[in-house]
């Protein structure tokens, strides 16, 4: 029958399966199939200038734009195994969280090469340009990369480290109220910028925070990532709360956070606008940096 | 409810004289045809175009890698899920004497769903293996759940069925409680996940899984149909069934050991795939009649159809995204239930 020859086939076949799901480095040692399952991976790889091997980014790559041509395979927490075994690829890149999926662990199984980057501090960002660099054969890219972000990094720090420290806090989100905790790139973006983050003592990385909590805080700046998208609604919001000294002082800005959160090279200039919205007296010119927040 | 026994005498002689081997077979052979129907199309639709020729004429062929080490693990894993829950759904249904009894309702799903949630989202750190730890503490999860159930449902020493299932699905309630409670303290990752166990999906599954749940399932299935001629004499009522010398406790807790082992192997790969175990036995009772010795292997194999089908809509639905398929059983599984039961007029659809 038909289908007795079709199961059949099946079994006979499943003992070799999962060894040929990725193309092997070896093969195309020149050139590689490249897969990035985060907007910052892509960004990396973009800016270390490997991004004509790329052949697939992850949903929400948006940056930069030759990267939102190239086909998705599904989201950060959620790749799509069969769009990327489709892709052939030799390479799999992924940060800590989104290769701990199920999808992932399968690629691993198949043999599939994965490089897992991490990216929860500032240094973690440098080490993983570093080795996407060395495993893309672009090590000299990652070397002017990093000394590009360090001179961002200690012209900002030179500015902000004689003023008085600000009590901060950063949202990425209002349903509940996330905010930027201890053991985040973002933690360390603040503290470059001289700016106590209200969060720091939860213990969270991203810790969903009470409003009786924020009052309490009475933190001085709030960065609010939701107001990047629509002005008015946390506007609203904080209007409601005006003993918080950020309220009182009209010092609740908004960033835009689908930029920011990314956790690749672009986060010298996050640093540079984060700094100047903390410390407006001494970025006074810093018009660039500001009209990408509004 | 209405009396059972008389509703089971009517629709099922003890002897099970509707009941023959040609019948049965007939029965079973169409099913099974059902289910290698669905299997094909699922074979061949998903996220990505494949062309199934190539997948088996060529060994280096991206159809091929795409075939074997994504779509037919998930496949299978599909038939296997779908076989186990609708097979554990027509068992409970016998044991408690109500329609409404399954996995999910009966709180077995939502403890084996908050096992597994704790040991990922706990012991995670203390390198333990996912694939070995996080399906032991949900089978040990669910097994407690449904020994908690069972005791807290005994009305000296007798077991009551209508009890049962409220106590079910107060638990069902608790865990999901419980499973909140965590979800609010763990980072944003594992928040994730945990909407993955209590949306069910197939995503990803290893051939490790595919053969544990497998195993864990069919030795239950295998349980179950050896008592399949008592769970008939059991909607009789406890005492006519003991009369008739079926040893009613023991029955019991076979059943609610078998169907915890194979609800917790699901949900520790899976999470909490609902209605699959409500409605597929339903439809086959409405079908083809409620003798358990053709029910339970019917919904064995149309419970793995219903899922192939289930699965595929959520793979392909808004590709490359997907939904969960939890979701999907739901959403057509909730109409479907309640217009089967409007068209019965409401009564207990045959039992």
């Amino acid at each position: 029958m038909h289908q007795k020859s079709w199961v059949g086939a099946a079994v006979a076949l499943l003992s070799v399966a999962g060894i040929f799901g990725c193309a092997h480095g070896a093969v195309a040692a020149s050139r590689q199939r490249i897969v990035s399952l985060t907007p910052s991976v892509t960004e990396i790889l973009f800016a270390l200038g490997a991004g004509d091997e790329v052949v697939g980014v992850s949903q929400y790559s948006d940056f930069p734009p030759e990267a939102t041509r190239l086909p998705r395979v599904g989201s950060f927490l959620t790749p799509n195994l069969e769009a990327i075994i489709a892709l052939h690829p030799t390479l799999v890149i992924g940060i800590g969280l989104s290769s701990e999926t199920r999808q992932i662990r399968a690629l691993r199984e198949m043999g599939c090469s994965i490089l897992t980057i991490r990216d929860d501090s500032v240094a973690e960002i440098k080490e993983s340009i570093r080795e996407v660099g060395r495993k893309t054969d672009r090590a000299d890219g990652a070397r002017r990369l990093l000394e590009k972000l360090n001179v961002q990094i200690s012209e900002v720090r030179s500015r902000v480290s004689k003023l008085p420290r600000v009590s901060v806090l950063m949202l990425v989100g209002h349903e509940p109220l996330i905010a930027v905790g201890p053991g985040t790139f973002l933690d360390d973006l603040l503290r470059l910028c001289n700016a106590d983050n209200i969060a720091d003592s939860l213990g969270q990385q991203w810790p969903k925070l009470s409003i009786e909590y924020i009052i309490a805080m009475k933190p001085q700046v709030i960065l609010d990532g939701q107001m990047g998208s629509d002005p008015a609604a946390p506007a609203r919001f904080w209007q409601k709360y005006p003993t918080i000294p950020a309220v009182q002082n009209r010092r609740v800005y908004g960033y835009s956070s689908d930029r920011v959160l990314h956790a690749g090279p672009r986060i010298g200039t996050s640093l540079e606008m984060l700094a100047a919205l903390i410390h407006p007296e001494t970025f006074p010119a810093s018009t660039t940096a500001r009209g990408e927040t509004r | 409810m209405t009396t059972p026994s008389a509703n089971a005498v009517r629709h099922n002689p003890i002897a099970g004289a509707y009941l023959t081997t040609s019948r049965m077979v007939s029965v079973l052979m169409l099913l099974t045809l059902l289910l290698l129907a669905t299997m094909l199309v699922a074979a061949k639709f998903g996220s990505v175009h494949i062309s199934l020729v190539s997948a088996f004429a060529d060994a280096s062929s991206s159809d091929h890698a795409i075939f074997f080490a994504a779509r037919l693990p998930r496949l299978i894993m599909a038939v296997i899920v779908g076989a186990v829950l609708a097979a554990v759904g027509a068992a409970l249904q016998a044991l408690v004497r109500n329609p409404l009894a399954e996995g999910g309702i009966l709180g077995i799903s939502g403890g084996g769903a908050l096992g597994a949630i704790v040991a990922l989202v706990f012991l995670s750190g203390i390198g333990a293996s996912e694939t070995t730890v996080v399906p032991l503490v949900a089978f040990g999860a669910a097994l407690l759940s449904t020994v908690a159930v069972y005791r807290l449902a005994e009305v000296e020493g007798q077991l009551e069925p209508f009890t049962l299932l409220l106590v079910g699905v107060i638990f069902n309630a608790f865990w999901g409680a419980a499973i909140m409670v965590v979800n609010s303290v763990v980072n944003f990752y594992y928040a994730h996940t945990i909407l993955f166990w209590l949306m069910g999906s197939l995503e990803a599954p290893t051939w490790h899984e595919v053969v544990l749940v497998a195993v864990l399932g069919f030795g239950g299935f295998v349980a179950l149909m050896f008592y399949a001629r008592d769970m008939n004499l059991l909607s009789l009522g406890d005492e006519a069934a003991a009369e008739l010398g079926v040893d009613v406790d023991f029955l019991r807790r076979l059943i609610f050991v078998a169907t915890s082992v194979m609800v917790g192997a699901v949900v520790s790969v899976s999470g909490i795939i609902a209605f699959v175990g409500l409605i597929v036995p339903h439809m086959l009772r409405i079908t083809f009649g409620s003798d358990h010795r053709l029910l339970i292997p019917a919904s064995l194999i149309g419970g793995a159809a219903f899922m192939v089908i289930a699965d595929l809509i959520a793979r392909v639905a808004i590709a490359p995204a997907e939904i969960p398929v939890g979701a999907i059983t739901a959403l057509f599984g909730g109409p479907f239930f309640v217009y089967m039961l409007r068209r019965e007029g409401g009564k207990p659809l045959g039992l």
